[in-house]
């Protein structure tokens, strides 16, 4: 066999490949979700302490400019520390404000990169602030920079929809005029890279906990209880008194944990469902017990990501079977049936696995 | 691409950049993904000789800590005393009794479920870091007695910022409550209560456990109209 045709073989597969990774967007409802997450917690994170903003960030705060600036690593910048006028300050501050509710609302590549840039600044402005959750959202914030995070739950959605999969009979015949393939790429890529991120995080955080006695012997959530920072409700403390209660909290976060990284290219949906809206809960329960309300939307918006846009889809048209059950079970009898048009989508030809 | 060729499509392969550029992203990703898995490895010995490299890449914009995912729980309540000296109208400095600002900032955050206050963070990462501080501080006083000075003086002067922020803090704190008129100085004594070990939560009369100091700061001049 010439060199020739090996080298024809390996041009075509990769073609394949190129087409496979710039046909589709993937993950684009999860993208748009994590966008409204991350907006969230960012205007939360302005808002609630709006009133102590100069004491927290501002050019007299508690941690001088001079101390700011110290703990910068090489190549970190904060926009707060290029000038120690409060006007600048207060300017910057309601900007990024600004921005964040614009970022949370309409998203898109710019709006992403602005909130990006201010909210690192603030994040490097004063960094007792942060507690975790924030490190995630600035590294997923640099990768969302370069995804289509607008094409869902936001204005203009249908028709950005509309102009990213061009219109065709046969899906799979998709002549290369119209074809984007550059940008298609970088948003899967981007997808990719914060799906390897989250991965790591879990599998780390539930690696951690599996290692540590107090995790394995099921008294973690017993301490964490009592902590009067993180104890919101007298309850939390009540409940996790109980020793089997503790011990399955502490389990069922491990376990959850743990799992991520090998369900979120699972090709079962059910186990990636069930392991999304386990971690959901858990952070749901984070934000209510504990009180950390930024880090559990950050989080939440994270884990959004895991499912893919077939996930949501299939759970929108169980919600919406399960509703229509409902109606007919418990609604008011009209006598007559109504009937919607559906709204969703049709259905793409395409390869059910796009990506890598 | 001949297939599409044969179904009258211009789709005849990809460009030599597209192709270029795709094995660059997919390159990174790789990159990316290795990296990333390194950099949180536990410590060990081919870490430690591959890092240089792997830092380079994730440090500063992927730089990441997830410890903070799976903490080892306090087992104690903590607290930050704040005390304050004033001088009075003839001259004379009084030392006014300390008081925690902890509890009070704890306590502020729980007043709005859905919006909670950042300010505990001031005094937990204050905690940390003068636990750390005190850990130092004790392991240079267990030392020979020869250049003590020269490492207490060294240990002050690696931990200048967070002396300085704690100043700042406790400053305002003293401000709030007597003015700023009159205050001199002011000092942190960070303590510790421990919670009920779990083996004993269930007794009618648990043991009282006693609150422990962690370290006490020295007097720091006082800085007026802080975060005003």
């Amino acid at each position: 066999m010439g060199l020739m045709p090996i080298l024809a073989a390996g041009s075509a597969r990769l073609d394949h490949w190129i087409f496979r990774a710039t046909t589709r967007h993937d993950r684009l409802i999860g993208v748009a979700i994590l966008r409204l997450f991350l907006g969230v917690a960012a205007v939360g994170f302005y808002v609630s302490d709006y009133g102590h903003r100069a004491y927290l960030w501002g050019p007299n705060g508690y941690v001088s400019m001079a101390g700011a600036s110290h703990q910068l690593k090489p190549g970190q910048f904060s926009l707060y520390l290029i000038s120690d006028s409060n006007a600048w300050f207060e300017l910057l501050y309601h900007s990024a404000l600004l921005v964040a509710v614009a970022f949370t609302l309409i998203g898109g590549r710019v709006l992403t990169l602005l909130h990006a840039v201010l909210l690192w600044s603030i994040y490097l402005r004063n960094q007792d602030m942060l507690r975790g959750g924030d490190n995630l959202a600035q590294i997923l914030l640099i990768f969302m920079v370069f995804t289509v995070n607008n094409a869902y739950l936001a204005p203009g959605a249908r028709r950005r929809r509309a102009t990213l999969v061009p219109r065709r009979r046969r899906a799979t015949l998709v002549p290369q005029s119209q074809l984007r393939p550059v940008g298609t790429l970088l948003h899967n890529a981007a997808v990719v890279a914060m799906l390897i991120q989250i991965g790591v995080l879990y599998f780390v955080a539930g690696y951690l906990k599996a290692t540590a006695e107090i995790w394995t012997n099921g008294t973690a959530m017993y301490y964490i209880s009592r902590i009067h920072m993180f104890s919101m409700f007298p309850g939390f403390p009540q409940a996790m008194n109980n020793a089997y209660l503790g011990w399955a909290v502490n389990y069922f976060t491990i376990i959850a944990e743990i799992a991520v990284p090998f369900v979120i290219w699972s090709r079962r949906a059910a186990i990636r469902k069930l392991v999304t809206v386990s971690l959901e809960g858990m952070h749901i329960g984070i934000m209510a017990l504990m009180g950390l309300v930024t880090f559990g939307l950050i989080m939440i918006g994270a884990d959004s990501l895991i499912l893919n846009d077939h996930d949501y889809r299939t759970i929108q048209a169980r919600i919406r079977s399960a509703n229509s059950t409902v109606r007919q079970l418990f609604g008011p009898a009209t006598g007559r049936l109504r009937v919607r048009p559906s709204t969703a989508e049709q259905p793409v030809l395409l390869p059910e696995r796009v990506g890598f | 691409m001949s297939i599409d060729r044969d179904l009258g499509l211009d789709f005849i392969g990809y460009p030599a950049w597209i192709r270029v550029f795709f094995c660059a992203i997919v390159s990174a990703l790789g990159l990316f993904g290795l990296c990333t898995v390194v950099f949180n490895l536990p410590e060990s010995t081919v870490k430690s000789r591959v890092s240089p490299v792997i830092n380079a890449v994730m440090e500063p914009w992927f730089d990441q800590d997830w410890h903070l995912f799976a903490p080892t729980p306090a087992t104690s309540n903590s607290q930050l005393m704040v005390s304050a000296q004033l001088r009075s109208s003839d001259g004379s400095i009084v030392e006014m009794p300390a008081f925690d600002v902890q509890e009070p900032l704890e306590d502020l955050a729980k007043t709005n479920h859905f919006l909670p206050t950042n300010l505990p963070m001031i005094t937990l990462a204050a905690r940390q870091q003068m636990s750390q501080y005190a850990r130092e501080l004790a392991d240079i006083m267990g030392g020979p007695p020869a250049g003590r000075d020269e490492m207490h003086a060294e240990l002050d002067h690696r931990y200048q910022d967070t002396l300085d922020q704690l100043r700042r803090f406790m400053s305002r704190c003293a401000q709030d409550r007597f003015g700023a008129a009159h205050i001199v100085a002011v000092r942190g004594t960070f303590t510790e209560t421990p919670v009920t070990p779990f083996s004993k939560r269930d007794e009618t009369n648990p043991p009282s456990l006693p609150t422990k100091t962690i370290v006490t700061t020295s007097w720091a001049p006082f800085v007026a109209d802080v975060g005003k």
